[in-house]
């Protein structure tokens, strides 16, 4: 018992499909190569908050920090007063002690000769 | 005269070239032997160290980057287009954010040119090479200086804002009497 010819549009379109299958695995690999590579390129890997080993609090959004940081916003809209200026300069004021906390950042101490035993 | 005209071509073109390709003379790192025995020795160690250092970077980064965005798009902005809504705008606190937002970006590029120097530096196997270690930990140094500097400069643009609209403040209390 010999099997039936199969028709031969069925055996192209089934080469198609098999054809257009691997070409969008290659168009979707180069793609993600590319993006990957600008990613990097760019500098944005090293300003990503997403990556795991951050330790960004915006990158969770039930996170304290980002309820008290999101507890004033001068509005950009509404009258200039004496009270309004003098409430936003104590805003300001309060939100850049933040900066002052953090003690002379990216200091030379931690790659000194000393600190890393050379 | 095609003598004259040939070696001014030949000069011209020289000075063109140097002016165009300027010729740095290579670096040259001078290390002790006691200190590339250390490097060898304390190899491990030494990496462990710097990427606990690169972590607690990454952290600060992120830290000042978040009150630097938070200060600009919280604060500094709202004020002057605020000011502006009112008829009220003030050309020195608009410079002081246009300062900002330029030096936030300068900021963001060192510490990108920073974390590249680190990773290079991270890269290079102290045991068998510690005098290109070397070398690059002093690269490494250098960018990192940069980034502190840059963050220096956005805490005296915060400073510098701040009594502006001190000043501001004043100058509106006695505008409105």
């Amino acid at each position: 018992m010999s099997e039936p010819e199969k028709n031969p549009d069925e055996i192209r379109g089934g080469r198609n499909l098999v054809l257009l299958g691997v070409l969008s695995v290659l168009i979707a690999l180069t793609t993600s190569l590319i993006s990957l590579y600008i990613y990097h390129t760019s500098g944005d890997i090293y300003l990503d908050c997403s990556m795991p080993e951050a330790d960004c609090p915006s990158a969770h959004s039930n996170s304290e920090e980002n309820k008290t940081d999101n507890s004033y916003k001068f509005s950009d809209s509404g009258d200039i007063t004496d009270k309004v200026l003098d409430e936003y300069l104590k805003e300001f004021n309060s939100a850049s002690e933040k900066l002052r906390k953090v003690n002379a950042p990216f200091g030379e101490e931690p790659l000194s000769d000393e600190s890393l035993g050379i | 005269m095609k003598r004259k005209f040939l070696a001014l071509f030949i000069s011209l073109f020289i000075f063109s070239y140097f002016s165009v390709f300027p010729v740095f003379a290579e670096e040259t790192t001078t290390i002790s032997e006691e200190k590339l025995s250390n490097i060898e020795t304390n190899c491990a160690s030494i990496k462990e160290s710097l990427k606990r250092t690169q972590n607690a970077d990454r952290n600060t980064r992120i830290s000042l980057g978040r009150t630097y965005q938070s200060l600009l798009t919280d604060f500094i902005t709202p004020l002057n287009v605020r000011l502006m809504k009112n008829n009220l705008f003030d050309s020195n606190l608009a410079d002081l954010q246009t300062d900002f937002s330029y030096d936030r970006d300068f900021f963001n590029q060192n510490y990108i040119n920073y974390s590249k120097e680190f990773e290079e530096l991270l890269s290079i196997d102290c045991k068998t090479s510690p005098k290109d270690f070397y070398s690059q930990l002093q690269k490494t140094r250098q960018e990192r200086e940069n980034v502190s500097s840059s963050a220096r400069i956005l805490l005296n643009d915060v400073s510098d804002f701040s009594q502006a609209v001190t000043d501001y403040t004043t100058w509106f209390k006695e505008y409105k009497k």
